[in-house]
This record gives C-alpha cells, sequence and structure tokens, in this order.
C-alpha cells in the first residue's frame, strides 16, 4: 500500500517536471523579446539583421518589416536544416568556408589589437634587414644556342669571355659571337627580386655572387648556354622606421596573426580526439 | 544493530561509488582504444569522431605537389594530412564558436548550398513538350508580351523559363515544409 502511493507520488512528480520543462521550453519560443524580430526554432533573428538586409536591397525605410523578417526567417531555417541533414559536414565548399572565416576572424582578433609605436620601432630595429632597399643590379649577357650541341655552345661562350678577357668589350663580344634572340633583361639596375623575375633562379644565383664588371663563367639554362656580366651594382640600404612604417605594421600584424593562428590550432589538437589509421603517414 | 546497518550501507555505497568509476575508466579506455579499430576503411584520420577520407588525402598530396615532377614522399605526405587534420579542427571550432550563426559569408555558402540541393530533381528534369506548350499559351495569354510562334522557334528560351519556373516552385515547397515543421514565433508587427 505504502510502496504504491509512493509510486504515484513519482509519478506526478515526473509528470510535473515534465511539464514544468514544457512550459519553459515554451517560454522560451513564446516570447520574442528584446533586439528579436522573430525565434526560429529557439533562435533569435535580431532585429539588427532586418536593417542589414534593407540596407543590401536598398529598400528605404519604409520598406514591411514583415517581408524582410520572412525571408530572414526562411534563410535561419534553410541554415538549421543544412546542420540537421550533415550539409554542413559533408559539402567541401562550406568546409572552405568555415575554415577560412575561423581563420579570418583570429586574423581580425590581432588587428583589433594594433600595436603601439614603441613595440613597431623595436620590431623594426629587430628586423631592419626585412625592410632594407633591396640591392640592385645592372646585368647584361650574350646567349649561346645548343643547336650544335651543348658543349659546341659552352665552347664558343668560352672563346667570347677569353676574348674580352683581351680587352673586347662585352658588346662587340656579344655581336661577334652571340646568339640572337638573347635574354630579355633591361639595360637598368634592378632590384634581386625583379632580376630572379626576369632570368630566373639559376642565372640569378650565378650573378649574384659576381663582382661588377667581371664575367661569369658559361651558365647553361633552358636551351641556351650564356655569359653574365654585373654592369653596375647598388647595395642594399636600410630603411628609416618612417619610412618603413607601414611595411613593418603589416609584417608585425602578419606575423601576430601568425602566432594567434598557431596558438589556436596547438590548443585544438591538444583538445581533440584525433585517431590515425594504422597506415597513415608519420611526419 | 543500527550502527551495524549504517557501517553495511556505507560500505556498500562505497563500493558501488568505486565499482562506477572502475566501469567509467574501463568505459572510457575501451572506447579510446575501440576508435581506432572503428576507423572507417576509407579513412585516414578521425578528428573528434570526423573522418578524414583517402580520397581527401590523396586530393590534397596532389594538390600540394602540383608543381613538383617527383613522386610523393611521406613527409609530404604526412604533411598533407597534417594541413587537413589543422582544417577539420578549425572547422569544428568554427561551428562550436558559433560562426555558421552570425558569418556571413558562411552563410551565404551554406544558403547557396542548400538551395541547390533542394531545387536539384527540379532543375535536372527535362520538360515535356505538353508543359512547353503550356508555357507558351501562357505568354500568349500575357498581355503585353510579345510571344514566338511555336515550340521549336523558343524551344531553348521556353527550357530556360521552364527549369526556373520548377527551380522556384520547388523551393518554395521545399520552405514550405520546413515552416510546417518549424516552430517560429514573430514579435508583434514583424509576423508577415
Amino acid at each position: 500500500m505504502k510502496h504504491g502511493l509512493l509510486q504515484g507520488v513519482a509519478a506526478a512528480c515526473g509528470l510535473a517536471l515534465a511539464l514544468a520543462g514544457a512550459v519553459t521550453v515554451r517560454g522560451s519560443d513564446g516570447a520574442v523579446g528584446g533586439d528579436a524580430v522573430a525565434r526560429v526554432n529557439g533562435v533569435p533573428i535580431p532585429r539588427s539583421a532586418v536593417d542589414r538586409v534593407r540596407g543590401q536591397v536598398g529598400a528605404g525605410a519604409g520598406a514591411a518589416e514583415a517581408v524582410l523578417a520572412a525571408g530572414l526567417v526562411d534563410e535561419e531555417l534553410l541554415v538549421q536544416r543544412a546542420v540537421e541533414i550533415g550539409l554542413v559536414d559533408a559539402d567541401r565548399d562550406v568546409r572552405k568556408a568555415l575554415v577560412r572565416a575561423a581563420i579570418d576572424e583570429t586574423l581580425r582578433g590581432v588587428a583589433d589589437r594594433g600595436p603601439t609605436e614603441a613595440a613597431l620601432r623595436a620590431f623594426h630595429a629587430e628586423h631592419a634587414a626585412l625592410f632594407a632597399t633591396p640591392r640592385r643590379l645592372c646585368v647584361r649577357s650574350i646567349s649561346f644556342g645548343t643547336r650544335e650541341g651543348a658543349d659546341a655552345a659552352v665552347r664558343r661562350a668560352e672563346a667570347a669571355a677569353a676574348a674580352v678577357a683581351a680587352g673586347l668589350s662585352f658588346a662587340e663580344a656579344d655581336t661577334r659571337y652571340g646568339d640572337r634572340p638573347g635574354l630579355p633583361v633591361p639595360d637598368d639596375v634592378l632590384p634581386e627580386p625583379v632580376l630572379r623575375r626576369v632570368l630566373g633562379p639559376t642565372l640569378t644565383d650565378a650573378v649574384r655572387m659576381l663582382p661588377p664588371g667581371t664575367v661569369s663563367a658559361p651558365v647553361r639554362s633552358g636551351d641556351a648556354v650564356h655569359l653574365l656580366q654585373v654592369v653596375k651594382e647598388e647595395p642594399a640600404r636600410p630603411a628609416s622606421f618612417e619610412a618603413a612604417r607601414a611595411a613593418v605594421e603589416a609584417e608585425w600584424r602578419r606575423r601576430r596573426g601568425q602566432d594567434a593562428l598557431d596558438a589556436l590550432l596547438t590548443r585544438l589538437r591538444a583538445q581533440a580526439r584525433i585517431v590515425h589509421a594504422a597506415d597513415a603517414p608519420r611526419p | 544493530m543500527t550502527r551495524a546497518n549504517d557501517r553495511i550501507a556505507r560500505a556498500l555505497l562505497t563500493a558501488g561509488a568505486a565499482v562506477g568509476i572502475l566501469a567509467g575508466a574501463v568505459a572510457a579506455r575501451i572506447d579510446v582504444s575501440g576508435r581506432a579499430a572503428q576507423l572507417p576503411p576509407d579513412a585516414i584520420a578521425l578528428v573528434n569522431d570526423r573522418p578524414i577520407l583517402r580520397d581527401e588525402l590523396a586530393r590534397a598530396v596532389e594538390m600540394l605537389l602540383a608543381d613538383r615532377r617527383e613522386p610523393p614522399a611521406e613527409r609530404d605526405r604526412a604533411a598533407a594530412l597534417g594541413r587537413l587534420v589543422d582544417e577539420e579542427l578549425l572547422a569544428q571550432h568554427a561551428i562550436a564558436s558559433g560562426l555558421l550563426a552570425r558569418d556571413r559569408t558562411v552563410r551565404d555558402v551554406v544558403l547557396r548550398a542548400m538551395v541547390d540541393s533542394a531545387v536539384a530533381d527540379a532543375a535536372g528534369r527535362a520538360p515535356t513538350d505538353g508543359e512547353l506548350g503550356a508555357l507558351l499559351e501562357m505568354r500568349r495569354a500575357t498581355a503585353g508580351a510579345p510571344a514566338p510562334p511555336d515550340i521549336e522557334t523558343a524551344r531553348p528560351e521556353l527550357e530556360r523559363a521552364f527549369t526556373e519556373r520548377a527551380r522556384g516552385e520547388a523551393m518554395q515547397a521545399y520552405l514550405e515544409g520546413l515552416r510546417a515543421r518549424a516552430r517560429i514565433v514573430f514579435a508583434p508587427g514583424a509576423a508577415p
């Protein structure tokens, strides 16, 4: 008898709790207070979203709030449905957008906490080489085609180099020994990065260590052999903080952003459950 | 007697708690060790239970080595997998931190994917001549609109219009289904 009574009380309590829960859920959905124009499955649609859409579509202040709110409700329904059916997990474009958004938000966090003037000056002093005006070189060349074989081209190049060493001008040696077309090098001083784009890595590396006036050994690149000469050199010049300020701040932000991203990933990796297949590649 | 009963009750409670803790620990170990065993065959890794597929790794390695001629080394594959794991962590972090709700670009990409998915069937179905004929008749009936003389003359244009309409109708029906199942509450004055 007593047991039955206890069961009855327990059942009543359970029912009361369930009803209270239901009322709580309804309450949170039923009241659209504060800044919200609507709630979709409990998710509020803020009035600011209506204003944003109004601004985007160019509708005047009189545009019916109801129409704009209904559109935002449909949008929220679609996003919730995307989560429900797993589209957010499976769609590659959505995943990419999420990754991009996470990165952007992390970088924005850095941008919002801008550097002090003192921090920028210290950073500039610490990394002066990074902001220096790069070394600039004026280079000329003689090219030898390899139609008759690479060895023949190298022999012709060596003959031209010997003629220059014996007193022939570089330009005259080009006319007598060189083939056309030669390398498209502008007759001007160029920063090393630009030179690298014009000549490619092999020829730029050959030129970088060459003292001005000296003719290089024959260098093979592509379908030709080349002789190179540095005509003029302007050494790298350190840039003052004032002149380099914009670049200093951009680099400071880039590095802080990278640091913040690295810190976020370190934290996420530590918190995550990551399981590799037995045959997964190991670093 | 009562004291003895209390002691027995306490001992039972302590034993119960110990068994519970032990069971929890065992369950946790089984769970962790079981994950590796439960890795789907097409997955190369799991990140918080979400698989990274072997195909994804193959594509990532291919992209990483797009400018190189030699075959990928183990370290290249490891670097590509590390990058996929990091991307997955960032995507999960983005969802957990509410970016799906507040990032405009993310929402636009989700909406495009949802619309494409919702209207895929409608967009893929070719209209019958009867449907195109009905559309042509409707155009003729529209005052002021110049209508083509027959279906063949205007087939591409009619098919385009038909698909457009079918997409719109499919989207509308899809949204109505969602609205019917949802709990939607409007603020006073904001209801349509």
